[in-house]
């Protein structure tokens, strides 16, 4: 693979990643299953039960390759960035499996958008009635960006690591090697 | 006694010890002995393997620094600010990390292949700035983590929302 097929990979997933965790937070935080229900009831059905998750696994995926892509650029040489990177994609895609939940549930801790100072600014800027719509896609917004961080630690890890199995792996020829 | 919480515990404090203690002695042990006692190009030798394993030894240890750190945040059960705070520092030491052994930590490796360098001081020089540093931040963040559980800073205490 050369350089450019690697950074169009990246930049193409993490498109993917941006556009999945912007529809399904969005669609969460709006509950726009009930528009889908009015027009097609089983896939409005189907999208209710499964938005969550994709809003889940799509920050997650987002967070992960951000923190890939940023650590990458600490990687002096192109092929070493090069193998790391597509390395790096592999590790990401198994880890996402064990880094969904464990990002999701930390993200429920702490602050959630659920505060008195937002809600009253919402209040006033929108009306009653629409406020307690926004305050949903808040929080639904917060628990996304929480996840997107959560999992960006975790994107650079794991650029590390593939540095580490990639270019690190590389031995000292026998010559140099110290008696 | 034994339980998962107590074992991400203590690979977590295990982690910190590896590799803070795997820099200070590089830092303030092994480098200046090999500056008395080797002649540039044997410690130069020396150094770029030192560099390489160190790496190895430094980015293994954040992994399962952060890791651990994520599943400890799962046992506590909440995030205060004070965490955040320690959350925002360890994306700094591993960002720093990274550029200590992907950037510098490289061109050391490849400059030095060949023998002794005239950019190579410099290198060495940032490297270990970048490595007292990131020294430093680890500290904080211990310091952070004993104010998490022991200081007035405690979960209980500074919780968000």
């Amino acid at each position: 693979m050369t350089d450019k097929t690697v950074a169009r990979v990246v930049g193409r997933l993490t498109a993917l990643a941006i556009l999945v965790t912007a529809v399904s937070t969005i669609s969460y935080g709006l509950g726009v299953h009930m528009v889908v229900r009015y027009f097609e009831p089983r896939a409005g059905a189907w999208w209710n039960a499964h938005e969550f998750v994709f809003a889940q696994t799509a920050a997650t995926a987002l967070g992960l390759l951000i923190g890939i892509r940023i650590g990458a650029r600490f990687i002096d040489d192109a092929r070493a960035r090069r193998r790391s990177l597509a390395t790096a994609l592999i590790i990401a895609a198994l880890a996402l499996v064990l880094a969904t939940p464990l990002c999701g549930t930390i993200a429920r801790f702490g602050w959630s958008g659920h505060s008195g100072a937002v809600r009253d600014r919402l209040v006033g800027a929108a009306g009653y009635d629409v406020a307690g719509f926004l305050l949903k896609l808040v929080f639904a917004l917060v628990y996304a960006l929480k996840i997107v961080v959560l999992a960006l630690m975790l994107g650079l890890v794991v650029v590390g690591l593939a540095m580490l199995a990639t270019s690190f792996a590389e031995r000292a020829p026998a010559a140099e090697k110290l008696p | 006694m034994l339980s998962w919480r107590l074992l991400v515990l203590f690979l977590h404090v295990t982690a910190v010890i590896v590799a803070l203690g795997g820099s200070l002695f590089s830092t303030f042990a092994l480098t200046p002995v090999l500056i008395q006692e080797l002649a540039p190009a044997e410690r130069i030798k020396v150094v770029r393997r030192v560099v390489r394993r160190l790496g190895v030894i430094v980015l293994s240890a954040l992994a399962i620094l952060v890791v651990t750190g994520m599943l400890n945040v799962l046992f506590i059960g909440a995030i205060s600010i004070l965490l955040a705070v320690k959350l925002v520092l360890v994306v700094v030491v591993i960002i720093l990390a990274l550029y200590q052994y992907g950037t510098l930590g490289a061109r050391i490796w490849r400059l030095s292949a060949t023998g002794p360098n005239p950019a190579l001081p410099e290198l060495q020089a940032r490297f270990r700035r970048v490595g007292l540093t990131v020294g430093v931040l680890v500290l904080v963040i211990v310091y952070l983590s004993l104010g998490l559980t022991r200081g007035t800073g405690a979960i209980e205490l500074v919780t968000f929302g």
